[in-house]
């Protein structure tokens, strides 16, 4: 409880700073709130504010661990259950979560403990302890550079290569905030997008994320040999897959097109058959003919499989179930991340490629300092703005800054130490 | 006066064919604004029996489940027809007669807007319904090597219109989609306002307002059933419909659908359940159970994967060739066999011992128990097991408590 109310007293010192500050989201009092306390893990939501001071104010008098508000719009927000809220639309939300990336780091900073009995592990979680075959496994999903830097890859694919290039939305539109912890969200407020339902919202995200793409119908053929109308002159996904085809096989070194091609194909035999045709391949791609390729040395299987994988590269990794869920809660802008003590960032489009997840939304002293108990069995090192701290052991005492300090009380892998 | 209202009140042959663009009630003011008794009187006193006689074309072709209305005049009697079927099918009030009048409806517009003789009319046909469009008719855009479009639709529109459309074609992500417009051929582009045809003509008979809709409807019948006229083409409908329950219950959009979680095997016909137990007894199937199977399956919107798990048990399953045959069938979405082809097929079982069923030996009563009816489809099957669980459930559960102990 000690840490807890020392995290919050620092929560609360922040607020107050921001009083005057802290920013209003459009439509502020059709929005639906939720705040999560630190005494307990249980939200309380169905609130309305009708101005930013009421808001400010309550934040100050209760201090939430979360904070969020509704991507809807309802004409009673703070109806007691979501049916007399009468919904009015809801905005375009993506949400990009470094916890949903296939990243190496996992296997370097994740961890697992077995509730049972101690037990633990580094990496991704067994299904069951492999010492005591208990099912109850805490886990710590840790954050690097490495997952943050490739959500933010996750962000540039899905604004750059979808919402602008085949959506026809400006960057403009799309406001980008920093979750405070693994990753980023994209919120795209426009009227016509608000009326949405989620089963067409689905088919935006599916096209966003490769999902249900046929090949068939972009003129691969099952039987017959050939593919007929695939360049990159086409639009859309065939247009894609085809430009990311071509830019691998003009990789010129031979043993580094080797190494690139068996990302998405395991057989070294086709391998070898796809670097010997490449030249008429990038002439397929490149030129506007009717002509077939000529699949009779590859097969359908192998080129389907190459095709799909190549689409699954170029899809943008976002999380399906919070863009169709129209009655979405995400978290409120400069509002602080009860799960890392780091600051929710709006961030315009033009300053995401400097913007330092480890550092930016760090809004805690690396000045003063506080003792605290390392109580996981490990943790993996974090970056807090240019310092790295860790990795620690159990037990081992640190005397740390507080913008680190909080991070790992709010992980939960550490405590307050007093003399 | 708009633009495009203009181009109409011009070729005003085009409002005759395609009488469900917005245009006509602009261009014909009265339409809208007569009431609707002295509409019908009107239009039974100038084109009594051709006004008949085309309205109960378009029932029975419907009915029959026809693509095309026979003898279709895109005239501008055409024009009151299409507005008598509105009033029609609003105080009939039978989701599935609509949606077989729709069907109809929108096919026979299909072949009509694929006859079209000038491609230019598409894009006052899509200005007129208001579609978010660009076109390029004096520059068509390459789409394949093959393909050009005239037309770009919104994305917005394009996903409102082929909202139900299920054939992986009319996803957005399988289609052309740059700079917010999904880039379509001319047959593309009709096909949606195919379905723009059916959803018009689906709305016909949806209430207004739920509180003063019954009385709405009620009120509107019993006024117009004073015109003779109408009197006789409404009792001739109705007739039809009852003749022909059990087919129109066949495959209609109320039909019982897969749910996620729901097990729907217990309510299969027995010519279904032997396939099933021979799966579960790990036989091999012959082509035309799988077929059968899978049509059945299909008609019953079982997701993709499900179908392919079901087929997993089978000893020759191979995961590719029996996705390609399910996408291939879903594809197709053939409705399953009949009664009728199945008994030729051998593939009927309504006398065997285990699986046999008094539903398809003898029939069973319609719901006012006037008389037994015969079962002609697997699909009817399902439907009528069903009701049977639904209203048992429901009179189990308005037992009064008292009487149990």
């Amino acid at each position: 409880m000690e840490s807890i109310n020392f995290v919050k007293r620092l929560f609360q010192a922040y607020y107050k700073e921001q009083r005057d500050l802290f920013p209003s989201v459009s439509n502020l009092e059709r929005r639906e709130f939720a705040f999560i306390p630190w005494e307990n893990n249980v939200m309380i939501r169905h609130l309305g504010f009708n101005s930013i001071n009421i808001l400010t104010n309550y934040i100050l008098q209760n201090v939430p661990k979360h904070m969020y508000s509704s991507a809807s719009l309802y004409e009673l927000p703070d109806a007691p259950t979501m049916e007399y809220k009468n919904y009015m639309g809801c905005d375009l939300v993506f949400d990009i979560d470094a916890d949903h990336l296939d990243t190496s780091c996992k296997e370097t900073h994740d961890f697992w403990q077995c509730q049972a009995c101690n037990n633990h592990g580094v990496g991704e979680a067994p299904l069951e302890c492999d010492k005591c075959n208990s099912k109850k496994l805490s886990k710590i999903n840790w954050i690097c550079d490495e997952c943050l830097e490739q959500a933010k890859e996750e962000v540039f694919k899905l604004i750059n290569n979808f919402l602008e290039q085949d959506f026809g939305l400006s960057r403009k539109d799309c406001s980008i905030l920093f979750s405070g912890h693994r990753g980023y969200h994209i919120h795209i407020e426009n009227e016509n997008l608000r009326n949405l339902k989620s089963q067409e919202r689905r088919e935006i995200v599916d096209y966003i994320t490769g999902k249900n793409i046929s090949l068939r119908v972009f003129g691969l053929k099952e039987s017959g040999g050939g593919i007929s109308r695939f360049n990159q002159y086409n639009y859309g996904w065939p247009r894609k897959i085809m430009l990311k085809l071509k830019d691998i096989l003009l990789i010129e070194k031979k043993n580094d097109l080797r190494l690139e091609l068996h990302q998405y194909i395991k057989d070294k035999d086709k391998i070898e058959k796809l670097i010997a045709d490449k030249n008429d391949l990038i002439i397929n791609i490149t030129t506007q003919t009717q002509k077939d390729w000529d699949l009779l040395k590859f097969g359908y299987v192998t080129w389907k499989n190459l095709l799909l994988k190549i689409a699954k590269s170029i899809g943008a990794d976002v999380d399906v179930p919070v863009t169709i869920d129209t009655h979405r809660l995400i978290r409120y802008p400069d509002s602080l991340h009860g799960g890392s003590g780091f600051k929710v960032v709006e961030i315009n489009y033009s300053d995401l490629e400097k913007f330092d997840p480890f550092s930016d939304p760090v809004v805690f002293s690396h000045t003063n300092l506080q003792k605290l108990e390392i109580t996981a069995p490990q943790v993996a090192s974090i970056r807090v703005r240019d310092k790295t701290f860790g990795p620690f052991k159990k037990g081992e005492i640190q005397e740390l800054p507080h913008d680190i300090a909080v991070f790992l009380i709010c992980k939960n892998v550490a405590k307050i130490k007093r003399n | 006066m708009s633009s495009d209202e203009n181009y109409f009140k011009s070729n005003k042959w085009l409002l005759n064919d395609f009488p469900w663009l917005p245009s006509t009630k602009k261009v014909y003011k009265d339409i809208g604004k007569t009431n609707p008794i002295e509409f019908v009187k009107n239009l039974y006193e100038l084109n009594g029996p051709e006004l008949t006689s085309r309205i109960e074309t378009i029932f029975v072709e419907a009915i029959n489940n026809s693509e095309i209305i026979p003898d279709y005049e895109p005239d501008e009697l055409n024009i009151q027809i299409y507005w008598m079927l509105r009033i029609l099918l609003y105080i009939l009030n039978n989701t599935q007669l609509t949606n077989r009048v729709a069907n109809l409806y929108s096919k026979n517009a299909l072949e009509r807007l694929k006859a079209i003789p000038n491609k230019e009319n598409l894009y006052w046909i899509c200005e007129d319904l208001g579609l978010n469009i660009k076109s390029y008719f004096h520059n068509p855009q390459k789409i394949t090597s093959r393909d050009y479009s005239n037309i770009s639709l919104h994305y917005l529109d394009f996903i409102k219109l082929a909202e139900y459309l299920k054939d992986e074609n009319r996803k957005l992500v399988n289609n052309s989609l740059s700079d917010g417009y999904v880039i379509l051929t001319d047959p593309d582009l009709e096909r949606l306002i195919q379905e723009y045809v059916r959803n018009e003509i689906l709305n016909f008979e949806k209430a207004r307002s739920e509180d003063t809709d019954k009385e709405d409807r009620a009120h509107l019948e019993k006024i117009l059933l004073q015109v003779e006229d109408f009197k006789k083409t409404y009792k001739k409908i109705k007739a039809l419909v009852l003749e022909k329950k059990e087919d129109l219950s066949i495959v209609s959009s109320e039909m019982i659908s897969f749910k996620e979680g729901e097990n729907l095997s217990p309510f299969f016909p027995p010519c279904v359940r032997v396939i099933y137990s021979k799966i579960e007894r790990n036989e091999n199937l012959v082509h035309n159970e799988r077929l059968f199977l899978v049509f059945f399956l299909n008609a019953l919107k079982y997701p993709l994967d499900e179908m392919i798990n079901i087929f997993k048990m089978l000893p020759d399953f191979d995961e590719s060739i029996a996705r390609y045959q399910v996408e291939f069938a879903v594809r197709k979405a053939y409705t399953p066999h009949g009664c009728a082809k199945l008994e030729t097929l051998g593939m009927c079982y309504k006398n065997d011992k285990t699986f046999g069923d008094e539903i398809c030996r003898d029939g069973y009563y319609s719901k006012k128990q006037e008389k037994q009816l015969k079962i002609s489809h697997p699909l009817s099957f399902v439907n009528i097991k069903k009701y049977r669980e639904l209203r048992n459930k429901t009179f189990k559960n308005t037992k009064p408590q008292n009487l149990s102990k």
